[in-house]
């Protein structure tokens, strides 16, 4: 049990001078290193030198203590319940952590939303449509890493700080699209309830594992597809804009997942198949997400510049979206070591063009 | 490969060497992030492929210069298409002071073609879109260059 009690005897004694200074003899420290400090200015690799850097693949305690530092017998337990380095960790999390946090950009500032030219009526809908789809689902790429933050071991704080950064990305896309939707005479769209589905498969997850895999790998990875897409067909540069920037973070997100998911299978490939049943569920739900007008529509509209053309080539650019959300998942799953192409749970008729084959 | 004060031929090595200089007077404000990617450019003509490599080391950007092959390079991914694609971007860039509509990078690159960026691997190809804006504001830097004449 931690005292807690006042030790008016210590007061009494520091205010005659006679300090404890146990805290200065007793330090284990790596006391008189030095780090490197990179060109870019003292990044988290630069300070992981010495004991500092080595993170315990199964911390003992379950403390805020910061690893490394000369930690008191009697902490108490805070209760960590993912205390299992290879459940969060990846090689590139350190990178993606300055990366983030040197890469933020605001809303408000750096869109040009003066520039917004007035857009014919379907262009509008469509992009007000796409805005409130995705100020919809990027939330939950908030919520999740929040449910789970403080279930982390603090000896995993750089995964911490890295899905910090994540919930602070999903709140500025949140914030992002739904000004959008807001900013030009449109207003928000519909809201489905299969991509509600799909978030609360996501929130509901029983493990880390699970929600990691249907968020950052696949769900992630859909979306940094749409961000590119969105780019490509913005009917201004100032949607333009707002997915480049978008694009970016998302992006980072996706390496953390696909990485993540790779240092967890290298040290126990025993767990694949758990991975591949939460993908069969996630996919059976994308299947749905390929066939909902509220996803589809919009996008096609945007990509032949008007709903009467969208007739007639629409559904082609929507299939050539599909074809490249797909192709680049599969191939993240071949990255992280877990090969779908032969398992991916599709119908037949949206794997066109698609090698399933590992 | 001459120019004047007021051209630049392209596809050339002093074209991405000016690129670079150009791009690098703006990025040194930091406020797009540090970007750390080595980035090879292949350009394809009816008679000739030219590969030149632009490594984003931090807050600027260095011109590698112009190679043979990208196999002894630690290129991380390759963006690769015809010349004329290429030149129609940097036109369009010179004309509206940045890319618009379907010359942005992303927007060549897209569906893989009329660009392609092929990485190592599926992260390798992501990574150059977390740095989207970096190498949409290198690219745009041609703005400010001399009046770029196909090769």
């Amino acid at each position: 049990m931690t005292n807690t009690a006042i030790n008016f005897e210590y007061i009494e004694r520091a205010k005659r001078g006679e300090f404890d200074l146990g805290w200065l003899k007793d330090n284990k420290s790596e006391w008189g290193t030095k780090p490197t400090i990179s060109k870019i200015g003292l990044t988290l690799r630069d300070i992981s030198y010495g004991s500092y850097g080595d993170v315990p693949d199964n911390p003992k305690l379950r403390t805020m203590a910061p690893r490394g530092s000369d930690i008191d017998p009697d902490v108490p337990d805070m209760g960590y319940t993912v205390n299992t380095k290879m459940e969060v960790w990846s090689d590139n999390l350190l990178d993606l952590y300055e990366e983030a946090v040197s890469r933020q950009w605001s809303a408000t500032r750096d869109i040009p939303w003066n520039q917004l030219p007035e857009l014919p009526s379907d262009i509008e809908h469509s992009i007000c449509q796409l805005a409130t789809l995705l100020s919809e689902v990027e939330m939950v790429a908030a919520d999740f890493p929040a449910k789970w933050l403080w279930r982390i071991n603090h000896d995993f704080v750089e995964a911490k700080m890295f899905l910090c950064t994540q919930v602070m990305d999903e709140a500025r896309h949140t914030e992002v699209f739904r000004k959008r939707a807001l900013a030009n005479g449109g207003g928000l769209g519909k809201a489905k309830a299969v991509v509600e589905q799909f978030l609360k498969l996501i929130l509901d997850a029983q493990s880390y594992d699970e929600g990691s895999a249907l968020m950052h790998l696949l769900g992630e990875g859909i979306v940094l597809s749409i961000f590119r897409a969105g780019e490509f067909l913005s009917p201004s540069d100032v949607e333009k804009r707002i997915f480049r920037l978008c694009m970016q973070d998302e992006a980072r997100h996706v390496a953390y997942g696909t990485m993540h998911l790779k240092y967890r299978l290298e040290r126990d490939p025993s767990i694949a198949e758990d991975f591949h049943a939460y993908l069969d569920k996630g996919e059976e739900l994308m299947t749905v997400l390929f066939t909902t007008p509220e996803v589809i529509e919009p996008m096609a509209i945007l990509a032949a510049g008007g709903i009467k053309q969208a007739e007639e080539v629409g559904v082609f650019a929507a299939d050539i979206l599909r074809q490249r959300i797909v192709e680049e998942y599969l191939a993240r799953c071949d990255k992280a070591g877990l090969p779908r192409r032969k398992r991916i749970n599709l119908p037949a008729e949206m794997l066109t063009g698609i090698a399933t084959d590992d | 490969m001459t120019t004047t004060e007021t051209e630049v031929k392209f596809p050339t090595a002093e074209f991405f060497d000016k690129l670079v200089v150009s791009a690098n007077k703006t990025l040194s404000d930091k406020t797009l992030g540090f970007a750390i990617l080595k980035l090879g450019i292949e350009i394809v003509s009816p008679n000739s492929i030219n590969r030149y490599v632009i490594d984003f080391d931090g807050y600027e950007i260095n011109f590698d210069g112009q190679v043979e092959s990208f196999d002894n390079t630690e290129v991380e991914a390759v963006v690769t298409g015809p010349q004329l694609s290429y030149f129609d971007m940097f036109k369009d860039i010179q004309q509206n002071s940045m890319a618009t509509g379907s010359n942005t990078f992303n927007a060549l690159t897209m569906a893989g073609f009329p660009l392609n960026v092929q990485g190592q691997d599926q992260v390798a190809t992501d990574k150059v879109f977390r740095f989207a804006e970096t190498i949409q504001h290198f690219l745009d830097s041609a703005h400010q260059m001399p009046t770029i004449v196909e090769q």
